[in-house]
């Protein structure tokens, strides 16, 4: 029992993990009604920007602060140069201009940084919390606190304050927003800037676990796209939701059923999106389609 | 005074030319009727004023304001409220942040205040305020996006076809509710609408729109005392 439980923390840790990346997806589609599948390389960009700020000499938490700040500006002006041009003119054309940006993006990172792994500094003690026999580390505890954080952050933005709602109101209705004189397309761009500041930071978790190098996120982002989608695309809550089931799903399935190793448990975000999707086309916590009269 | 004065407008898609040298006025809270047939041009025109429609010539001027050069965020600072065909709400967000959001550029305090004079109007919305604007039924939708344009306090509200899918008695409320803003809010208005005789009731002024001309201007008065000038052109 007690290292199931364990199994549970760890898995709940990945999770979260999946689930940051897939809180910046949830903000793009909401604010622009795009899915961002580059937002996995921008937030391998952001996290070599990390580094590169912590070896010059920046305090660990300044480096993360700068970055997001960085990766806020690089995802307006991602906005507004590659976005803005092609939206409006066919519904599919902007997510497929961020799959190319996903090539671009990689490459790029590749001729600045190189292929070698690096390591990233730790965030958390490498201690562990024992309670009882089971042991949680505190890098687990700290990437789910960290994830809450997050989503409680985001959640009284869009719920509580005056900008938010107006972006909401941007992606709910372009039109009808600018006739009320809302700004909709400088929001758009920062719903780009948000979401990318927020994978810097999901970035900086994902490397408590992996090396950074241009392809880091390339497992990471299909499990955050796969979280993002069976939490309904636009509900933050779900995007973590979705995370810690697929994270669960992973840790016990790979350890309890033998025949699933390392390398088909890719399949389980796969499987799980299937059956929540067929039960439930919205996903778990999608906004219900409100019929118009 | 003249409130909007329009000369030599035309407006169109691509290519294609749908308004043509279009002239007209509407006076400091006047309310002027646009009729005319399906397809004649009347979003259109509406769209060109508001700016959602961008390829358009002509003069078209709000106080001596230039509207042509203006995007809708800026013709909206200008004072008018486009309320869009087809009830333009925020179908995902509740009915109060509908009204927050048309009330973008107003302070705070008169957000709270416009908003208690919308629901003095439209007492349902006052209790549907917390509902989804999506699950509101057509006649509240059009109460709210109405309502979202006053939130603006405009002088001017291009209305287009706020009656559209709603049964007779709700109509004519609706347009009980509007002659009654028009009146306490100093609003002007411009109203699309196909039951033209009770457009021309609430005006003063009509324009039938023709194929992107416009074809008959005159008088409500005038228009509803004419029984050939009524069978020509609004077909009663
Ligand atoms: N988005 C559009 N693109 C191209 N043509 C359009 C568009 N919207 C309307 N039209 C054309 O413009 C003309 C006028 O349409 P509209 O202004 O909607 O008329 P009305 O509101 O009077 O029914 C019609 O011939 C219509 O086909
Ligand atoms: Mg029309």
């Amino acid at each position: 029992m007690t290292d199931l439980l364990q199994l549970l923390v760890s898995g709940l840790a990945s999770g979260s993990i999946y689930g940051a990346l897939a809180l910046a997806i949830v903000f793009v589609f909401r604010s622009t009604g795009v899915v961002n599948f580059s937002q996995g390389e921008l937030a391998m960009i952001s996290t070599f920007v990390t580094l590169g700020l912590y070896k010059a000499g920046a305090p660990l938490v300044i480096a993360i602060i700068g970055s997001m700040v960085i990766s806020f500006v690089l995802g307006a002006a991602i906005e507004r140069v590659l976005i803005r041009p092609v939206q409006g003119r066919s519904e599919h054309a902007p997510s497929i201009i961020t799959l190319g940006l996903f090539l671009g993006l990689s490459g790029i990172a590749g001729w600045i940084w190189g292929l070698d792994p690096e390591t990233f500094p730790g965030m958390f003690p490498e201690r562990s919390l024992e309670v009882g026999s089971v042991r949680l580390s505190y890098t687990s505890l700290g990437i789910i606190a960290v994830l809450l954080a997050t989503v409680a952050v985001l959640y009284v933005f869009f719920e509580r304050t005056r900008l938010g709602l107006m972006m909401k109101a941007a992606a709910s209705n372009p039109a009808t927003s600018r006739l009320a004189g809302v700004p909709v397309s400088r929001l758009l761009m920062c719903g780009w800037g948000v979401a990318s500041a927020v994978g810097a930071l999901a970035g900086a978790l994902i490397a408590q676990s992996v090396y950074v190098s241009p392809s880091m996120m390339v497992a990471v982002i299909i499990y955050a796209l796969a979280a993002a989608a069976l939490g309904g695309l636009s509900s933050p809550v779900g995007a973590v939701v979705g995370g810690w089931i697929i994270g669960v799903a992973e840790a016990v399935v790979s350890d309890r059923v033998g025949f699933i190793g390392g390398d088909l448990k890719i399949v389980v975000p796969l499987v799980i999106i299937f059956a929540v999707l067929l039960v439930k086309p919205t996903g778990l916590f999608g906004a219900k389609e409100v019929s118009r009269v | 005074m003249t409130l909007l004065d329009v000369q030599g407008l035309s407006a169109g898609y691509g290519d294609v030319g749908v308004l043509h040298d279009l002239d007209f006025q509407i006076a400091d809270g006047g309310v002027v009727a646009l009729l005319g047939p399906n397809g004649a041009g009347k979003t259109t025109l509406l769209k060109s004023l508001s700016g959602l429609l961008s390829r358009r010539s002509g003069r078209a001027e709000l106080e001596g304001d230039d509207l042509m050069s203006m995007h809708p965020e800026a013709t909206a600072r200008h004072g008018m409220a486009h309320v869009p065909e087809g009830r333009g709400t925020l179908t995902d967000l509740s009915v109060e942040d509908n009204l927050r959001v048309g009330g973008y550029l107003r302070s705070s305090s008169e957000v709270q205040e416009t908003m208690k004079v919308c629901f003095d109007y439209f007492p349902v919305l006052a209790d549907r305020r917390t509902q989804q604007a999506g699950n509101l039924s057509g006649g509240e939708q059009q109460m709210l996006a109405i309502s979202r344009g006053l939130m603006l306090r405009p002088r001017l509200m291009l209305l287009d076809e706020p009656s559209l899918g709603l049964a007779p008695n709700l109509t004519r409320q609706l347009f009980a509710a509007l002659g009654q803003i028009n009146h306490e809010q100093s609003v002007a208005m411009l109203i699309v609408e196909q039951n033209a005789s009770l457009a021309l009731d609430l005006a003063s002024t009509a324009y039938v729109l023709e194929s992107g001309r416009i074809v008959l201007a005159g008088t409500a008065d005038d228009i509803k005392g004419d029984t050939s000038l009524r069978k020509a052109y609004l077909g009663y």
